[in-house]
């Protein structure tokens, strides 16, 4: 399984000031939550999935490779909501079938696709997100907009970077316990063993660089002064802003649209 | 007329815990524009006199000082590490973990940013420093995908960028191929001539020659000796021998001649200078002799010692290719070579090559794609049939490259005992055997130790220890001698020798050309995945280009040896 990862690019939405991207994206997703109703979501996805693949031009392989795999968790997801909703709560419920006990209604189903959706939703606008944003773009934008201390934020850069050489170490540590004759025994309790030898290396070398790392930073001027400067001009230009109008604008217009067809429904209880 | 001192030590004294000093009562100066090397056996405190300069001893790691350390007239001690950084910069020694920026543009501009340069000077000035390390066209590429050489390359051009008038390099070559550690020697070797150098390295062939200064410390952290190259080896020699610090080839040989009544006037310190000197001595005949001598101590040119017990090979490798992912480039592709019992084989060739994981290939860890073939024979048995899967582990011994990765218990007696445990031997013989190994790896006093405690040289030696208390046939080690001095590297081949004499095969696998040609004989070389040659180890000195091509190097005494030769003919 691969996870999101930068696409590198030059398009309209990988020159977006990753701020930007963040907070309207946020707040969307925020607002979506709120939403009982399978087709808000399925709209907005139908949104994302236009930014990915035609505003973005991010392959569609590469995106069915992020994607496919959690779209079976997200079935998986679908199916217990379905199955969870509590269809005494309806005033008027129209059953479908049953199962033993469980009964599916019209609402059910709803329910279980407005989770299913929703989720599906979130996926995409991180996906949309990852993909189009450098981190270091991101770690910058978050200093300078969103006012991140520099020391947490290059921090977690120079970390960012340990992620691929950890998961080495680890690979090789496990090479080397089979060498050494580790008992390849599965169960749980042996398996929490296992971790507990692999644990030790893999936090010493996790320390160490982590120290050297610190006095590397160190002594290259790091807060030498209270201010800083940045090669990367990570501003919110006129683009940013047109970006932030017409997203909301196209947000607007859909919510209008759902409102006036009735079918956007606001809230869990909207479902009785 | 003499420059300005810059750093002043002056009776300095540090110690972690109050008790034992690590260094002790050091006074020595160091001007502008001079270069340093800090000479020492491991575990004198060489890293930590570098860590006393930046002040992040005491100011990030506590400890108890006395006496003084001045930088361009600031108290190290009370100066903040902010202050200091503007005057010292530190090259380490893990390429890897230096760098805090995923890309190089962006990790020169760090130190830039911190002191606050405008953007358009700051562009000026990471064109300027990369062009002096030669990696302008690398500026957009990520720091992962670049080779060691050239991480410590980008380090130095961060360095430049922010212009500090010293710059400290902590074993800068240690993680390095031969090749990264050409590239770096010569990007240090062409560093402006205002800047002080000051560093720290083990293995000098490709450095001397940097150096006007030498600062020699003992075990004890006191410095015994300060003075130029020429000086520090012509009189301290025998101090150096017995600390166990590497001595480089030609230095050995030049010292032999003194020895042995032949005045070199002015001791050599490279090449050309060594072949002048020789060339004009009366007793060159005797030199050369002398030469020869040396050679045969360092080349091996007999035949392994333990016939086999047929005319099959223990390790046969046949058309063998591997890729970890389908969609992956081939790690390894169409290798073929076999050895037989009593072999000492040598694997060579650039970091990424696919050394290692052609060892691991041979003990099964992986799986190779078809049509390759692997056979490994259990040396002592008669049986004509290959040993499959994980029984190869029953009587191969494997030591990994970072021995960390395989400590599995919390003492060094344990450890070593882990692997005897399968053998159901009764308790006084293992502990017998235990014994004997702390013994021979100088490891018996840390018995109860606990192994990740140790220093990187007794940590290397431990993992030999666990492996070779298994008397195993067929022994593999990945970089045995990494991170250790030349006494104990000496000794631990001086084992392997003894072993392979009596009929034990060896792998190993390493960047040392001369351990190789000491110790090896046979030598398979790869590069970028293929086999580029398959040998007795001897003869590889005469395949100069193949050498070249894969940018590896013979003895620096087999290339005096050609000067020479070759004047004589003339």
């Amino acid at each position: 399984m691969q996870f999101f990862e930068y696409y590198e690019g030059d398009s309209i939405i990988h020159r977006i000031n990753p701020a930007v991207k963040l907070g309207l994206f946020f707040i969307l997703m925020l607002v979506i939550t709120f939403i009982y109703d399978p087709y808000t979501p399925f709209i907005f996805s139908v949104l994302a999935l236009i930014q990915i693949t035609v505003l973005a031009r991010i392959p569609s392989r590469q995106v069915m490779k992020m994607i496919l795999p959690l779209l079976l968790v997200l079935a998986g997801i679908t199916i217990t909501s379905i199955i969870s909703f509590n269809t005494g709560m309806e005033v008027a419920p129209r059953i479908l079938f049953s199962i033993g006990k469980i009964e599916i209604s019209i609402n059910s189903i709803k329910f279980g696709l407005t989770i299913g959706l929703r989720i599906l939703c979130f996926m995409l606008y991180s996906l949309l997100f990852v993909a189009t944003t450098d981190p270091t773009d991101f770690i910058i934008s978050l200093i300078l907009q969103f006012k991140l201390s520099p020391k947490i934020g290059f921090g977690t850069l120079a970390g960012y970077r340990f992620v691929p050489l950890l998961s080495t170490e680890y690979q090789n540590i496990f090479e080397a316990h089979r060498v050494r004759g580790m008992e390849e025994r599965s169960g749980a309790i042996a398996k929490i063993k296992r971790f507990k030898k692999f644990a030790v290396p893999l936090m010493v070398t996790a320390a160490r660089k982590a120290q050297r790392v610190a006095i590397a930073m160190d002594s290259k001027c790091f807060y030498a002064y209270p201010k800083r400067t940045y090669l990367r001009d990570i501003r919110i230009r006129k683009a940013d802003v047109s970006y932030i109008i017409i997203f909301i604008l196209i947000c607007a217009i859909i919510f209008i649209t759902l409102t006036w067809f009735g079918v956007l429904n606001w809230g869990y209880r909207s479902l009785r | 007329m003499p420059e300005e001192i810059t750093i002043k030590f002056e009776n300095f004294s540090f110690s972690y815990d109050g008790k034992n000093r690590i260094l002790d009562d050091i006074t020595f100066d160091i001007r502008k524009g001079e270069r340093v090397l800090i000479l020492g056996p491991s575990g004198c405190g060489k890293s930590t006199l570098t860590q006393c300069l930046n002040g992040i001893i005491p100011q990030l790691i506590d400890g108890k000082i006395d006496g003084n350390i001045t930088v361009d007239g600031m108290d190290v001690l009370d100066t903040p590490i902010s202050t200091l950084s503007h005057h010292i910069g530190i090259v380490f020694q893990d390429p890897e973990s230096q760098f805090c920026m995923l890309k190089v543009e962006d990790e020169v501009a760090f130190g830039l940013e911190n002191l606050l340069y405008e953007r358009k000077a700051m562009k000026k000035k990471i064109m300027k420093s990369l062009g002096s390390v030669d990696l302008l066209d690398y500026k957009d590429w990520l720091l992962n995908r670049l080779s060691g050489g050239m991480m410590q390359r980008v380090s130095i051009a961060s360095l430049l960028a922010i212009d500090q008038e010293i710059m400290i390099f902590d074993e800068p070559t240690s993680n390095l191929d031969p090749r990264g550690t050409a590239e770096v020697s010569d990007t240090i070797r062409k560093l402006p001539e205002n800047k002080t150098l000051i560093i720290i390295e083990h293995k000098l062939d490709e450095f001397i020659d940097i150096f006007n200064k030498i600062l020699l410390l003992n075990a004890g952290g006191k410095l015994i000796a300060s003075g130029s190259p020429r000086e520090i080896f012509k009189d301290h020699y025998d101090e150096l021998q017995n600390m166990g610090i590497w001595i480089p080839q030609i230095q050995k040989y030049i010292y032999k001649l003194y020895k042995s009544g032949i005045a070199v006037n002015n001791f050599p310190i490279n090449i050309e200078e060594a072949k002048t000197e020789i060339t004009n001595l009366p007793e060159r005949e005797k030199a050369i002799n002398i030469l020869r001598e040396e050679l045969r101590e360092n080349i091996r040119n007999r035949p392994a010692a333990a016939a086999s017990f047929a005319a099959r090979p223990v390790i046969s490798v046949e058309n063998l290719s591997h890729k970890f992912r389908k969609s992956d480039n081939w790690v390894l592709k169409d290798i073929s070579f076999s050895i037989y019992r009593g072999d000492f084989l040598g694997i060579v060739g650039q970091n990424g090559s696919g050394k290692t994981t052609l060892a691991k290939l041979i003990i099964n860890l992986y799986e190779a794609s078809p049509p390759s073939k692997i056979e490994v024979y259990h040396p002592d048995k008669k049986s004509d049939s290959p040993v499959k899967g994980n029984k190869i582990l029953e009587f191969t011994g494997f030591a990994f490259q970072n021995p960390e990765h395989q400590f599995v218990e919390d003492t060094v007696y344990k450890e070593i005992n882990y692997g005897l445990k399968t053998r159901s031997l009764d308790d006084s013989t293992s502990d017998l055997k235990i014994n004997k190994v702390l013994e021979l790896l100088e490891l018996a006093d840390l018995k109860n130790a606990n192994p990740f405690n140790l220093s990187q040289g007794q940590k290397r030696r431990l993992s030999v220890a666990s492996i070779l208390v298994m008397d195993h046939p067929i022994l593999i080690l990945d970089e045995p001698t990494f991170g250790m001095d030349y006494r104990t590297t000496a000794s631990l081949m001086d084992i392997l020798t003894k072993l392979n004499s009596q009929g034990t095969t060896i792998i190993i696998i390493t960047h040392d050309m001369n351990l190789i040609f000491k110790y090896t004989n046979k030598t398979t070389i790869l590069k970028e995945g293929k086999l580029a040659d398959f040998d007795y180890t001897h003869r590889l000195l005469r395949k100069t280009d193949l050498i070249n091509d894969c940018h590896l190097s013979v003895p620096q005494l087999y290339r005096l040896y050609r000067e020479v030769e070759s004047y004589a003919v003339l």
